[in-house]
């Protein structure tokens, strides 16, 4: 018996004393979780990444960018399961348009934001993903970076292109995030699928295409509003659409106090298709600005706000054109401080040269008879409505500014309108 | 995008099967009856398979007659490869979009998990006491390999393998030495052995990141960066001694010099162990023997330093012993994981399994592989 307690006591010393590597331990959980989805964990653990240096920092960012792509639910295996559970039965092109659903529903996950920038801390810019970069400079951590910050160039590195058509344009998802944020801002009341539905020319739901006419309503509200309010232009587009009120908005929040503002009610008519009506409100800004330009500000969908933007209770039923302004549309300010409107979001988004090239490289990935700059030339011209070459004298509905073509909030929306 | 996320579930399911890395410590063979009893093997009985624990015990080959054993084959399975295999079977039962989806499902459940595959051959061991000395003689040859497949995002890239092929021959002997007074303590029944092993292998380690598998040269830079022909030639020592009564210390420094040098590298091991031993004259349970085992005192292994993954603890019991045949049983913990066994003699013909979990993750009781091994072979 004697002996057995001996057995135990020096069993027991060895599990007291028994020496682990912590890091390694760590390390070895944190990759456990992220492949069982258990990014919250990878994310409680690795903090941000201040206690590691050198190539271990690195890696702590990648696999931080790694847990929130994984709550964001943007990872391969993710992916393939949603794009898994689309009918079978349905035509490619149908297929395709539901694929680009899910993705553009991911992309209001704020999470995947917050990955790209844990991924962004790895390279010096988003530009060095490009397939040139890529195969001649990039690390192997560098590399794994970019196929998420730039999912597109999966595609181009698979293509057996000889070392002298490597492009060295780069794209980025958060780009193509920016694009969709765009596209609120014209239409605050979007869902992913109508975006989808926009963009690749889907069917509408009914009930958001009150005249029948394959355009989302509530874009038309903001293409009505643009025209009649900020443009004072006559409106020309479908009858159905019409103002049940414009009256003056007066805002006592610090960053919309200063500004001239008109609260527009319009409404597109869905008796003559046996539809409901769709109303929207939209707040027109025709401050003089230098360079001036009228627009529209976001609005927050259905939200009410008293005159100092903050959210009241009731609904957007009691905006009417006598109650003042004690009940007025929610508008988004951003984390500046500073309001955000359509022309701005156009102007200073849509004309960025990385934000166009990602738009127009994912649109025609699996084109391989054009070159990257024949795309996003062609994508150019498509939004301006040019054909041939944009020149000053050739700028469609689009302006020329230092010798540059330039999309304009009123090219955009048309473009948007239009069927594709 | 479509089309490219068709091409990387592709690229998964064409890779899963042969990749993977971990924290395990790679050994060059595992003996069904060691393993089912912990893993000890330094100072328990011995035979032809003492040539990969302690040569000294090659004396614990029966006198007289020879030890032969032809055509001995052993099959070492992860549990979590069988399963996968069976899921993925029962997917393939499926059909179009329903398959794929249940693919999808498995490969998901299947993340992170170490699949382990190892098989050996020794188309003979053959071994022979010849009065004080003892000599034995093996054929090997073998693989093992680990693949965990990821997420893909994170640092561990997508896909990871390790592995080892190994071929060669493995000679030791050992001789009896009958007693020393140390201190005025009388050590008994002193054994003393030598070997080497002299062997050709290639090895795998490779982690594969999303970024590997778009690359054109994958192939030819798999074989370059990754992969690595080797050949070493390594020598045993051993010594094992009767201190009081049936106890029994042991002692070996195995693989001198190492094996494969790099990743997958089975370095040069101090190895200690004690047993205790007793028999009794019946035929129902008329012997049994625990044992512990203490390796790589010099922490070698530099995948951690931890002491108790390098802990064996085990016992045997001969359940029965007739002249046709004989039954042992083995329990025992290795790196604090329950391991058993049996083995069982009908004839000329052996079986041996056991079961027991291997520690893959960076430290004790982190992350246990569950592994079983059956052993066959015509011998006597």
């Amino acid at each position: 018996m004697k002996n057995i307690y001996i057995v135990l006591l020096f069993i027991s010393t060895l599990f007291i004393t028994n020496c682990k590597d912590d890091d390694n331990e760590k390390s070895y959980d944190v990759e456990k979780w992220l492949d069982k989805g258990q990014n919250q964990k990878v994310i409680n653990a690795l903090g941000n990444c201040s206690q590691f240096k050198a190539e271990e920092k690195d890696k702590c960012y990648l696999n931080l960018g790694a847990a929130y792509f994984g709550l964001a639910k943007f990872d391969l295996i993710s992916l393939a399961k949603e794009f898994a559970d689309i009918d079978d039965n349905w035509d490619s092109d149908k297929k395709s348009k539901e694929f680009n659903k899910i993705i553009f529903t991911k992309l209001d996950n704020d999470n995947l934001q917050i990955g790209i920038d844990y991924y962004k801390k790895l390279i010096s810019s988003s530009s060095v993903c490009n397939e040139k970069d890529y195969d001649e400079s990039l690390t192997k951590l560098q590399k794994q970076a970019c196929l998420s910050i730039n999912p597109m160039l999966i595609s181009a590195l698979t293509d057996d292109d000889d070392d002298s058509a490597k492009s060295t344009n780069s794209a980025s998802l958060e780009d193509i995030i920016k694009f969709k944020d765009i596209i609120k801002d014209a239409v605050p009341e979007i869902s992913s699928e109508d975006l989808v539905s926009i963009i690749d020319g889907g069917d509408l739901e009914e009930s958001k295409d009150a005249n029948n006419n394959d355009k989302l309503d509530s874009l038309e509200a903001t293409d009505f509003a643009i025209n009649v309010f900020a443009n004072s232009k006559t409106w020309t587009g479908d009858g159905k659409v019409t103002s049940d009120f414009n009256r003056t908005a007066n805002y006592t929040h610090p960053s919309l106090s200063s500004k001239t503002l008109k609260l527009a009610k319009i409404t597109i008519d869905g008796s003559s298709a046996s539809r409901e009506n769709n109303s929207y409100f939209r707040v027109i800004d025709n401050t003089t600005y230098t360079p001036d330009y009228n627009t529209t500000l976001t609005t927050i969908p259905d939200v009410v706000c008293d005159a100092d933007n903050i959210v009241k209770s009731g609904g957007l039923d009691q905006i009417t054109s006598s109650s003042g302004n004690s009940f007025l549309p929610c508008i988004e300010i951003n984390d500046d401080g500073n309001v955000t409107n359509l022309n701005d979001s156009v102007v200073n988004v849509l004309n960025d040269d990385d934000l166009i090239k990602t738009i127009a490289l994912s649109k025609d990935s699996e084109d391989d008879s054009k070159t990257d700059d024949e795309k996003i030339a062609d994508y150019r011209n498509d939004i301006c409505d040019i054909n041939g070459t944009a020149s000053s004298s050739n700028t469609g509905k689009c302006s020329w500014e230092d010798g540059k073509l330039v999309i304009n909030q009123d090219a955009f929306l048309d473009y948007m309108n239009e069927d594709k | 995008m479509k089309n490219l996320i068709t091409k990387l579930i592709i690229l998964t399911f064409a890779t899963n099967l042969i990749f993977a890395s971990n924290y395990e410590y790679p050994q060059l063979y595992k003996d069904p009856k060691n393993m089912g009893m912990g893993g000890v093997g330094i100072a328990t009985d011995g035979g032809t398979s003492s040539l990969f624990y302690n040569t000294a015990s090659l004396r614990d080959m029966k006198k007289n007659d020879w030890n032969v054993d032809i055509l001995a084959i052993d099959i070492a399975v992860g549990e979590n490869m069988l399963d996968f295999i069976e899921d993925m079977g029962d997917a393939n039962d499926l059909d179009g979009n329903e398959e794929t989806k249940k693919m999808l499902e498995v490969t998901e459940n299947y993340l992170g998990e170490n699949l382990h595959f190892g098989a050996s051959l020794a188309p003979f061991k053959l071994g022979k006491r010849f009065g004080q000395y003892s000599m034995a003689v093996a054929t090997i040859a073998g693989l093992h390999l680990n693949t965990k497949t990821h997420r893909g995002s994170g640092s561990a890239g997508l896909v990871e393998m390790s592995g080892l092929f190994y071929n060669g021959v493995v000679v030791g002997g050992s001789k009896d030495i009958n007693s020393v007074k140390l201190y005025g303590f009388a050590i008994k029944d002193i054994s003393v052995g030598a070997g080497v092993k002299i062997l050709n292998h290639k090895t795998i380690s490779a982690q594969l990141a999303l970024s590997d598998l778009v690359d054109d040269n994958l192939s030819d830079r798999f074989e370059d960066d990754y992969t690595k022909d080797g050949s070493d030639v390594v020598l045993d020592l051993g010594i094992k001694a009767k201190v009081y009564r049936g106890i029994v210390a042991g002692a070996s420094i195995q693989n001198m010099g190492g094996i494969a040098s790099g990743d997958e590298e089975i370095p040069m091991t101090v190895n200690t162990g004690v047993s205790y031993k007793q028999k009794f004259k019946r035929v129902w349970l008329n012997s049994y023997q625990v044992g512990f085992d203490y390796v790589d005192i010099l922490h070698s292994y530099n995948q951690d330093s931890d002491i108790l993954k390098r802990t064996r603890l085990g016992a045997t019991a001969n359940i029965i012993n007739g002249y046709f045949g004989d039954i042992e049983a083995q329990i025992g913990f290795y790196q604090t994981y329950l391991t058993y066994g049996f083995n069982f003699r009908a004839g000329a013909l052996k079986i041996a399994y056991a079961s027991y979990q291997e520690e893959v993750g960076a430290a004790t009781a982190q992350d246990g592989d569950q592994r079983q091994i059956l052993q066959f072979s015509i011998g006597w």
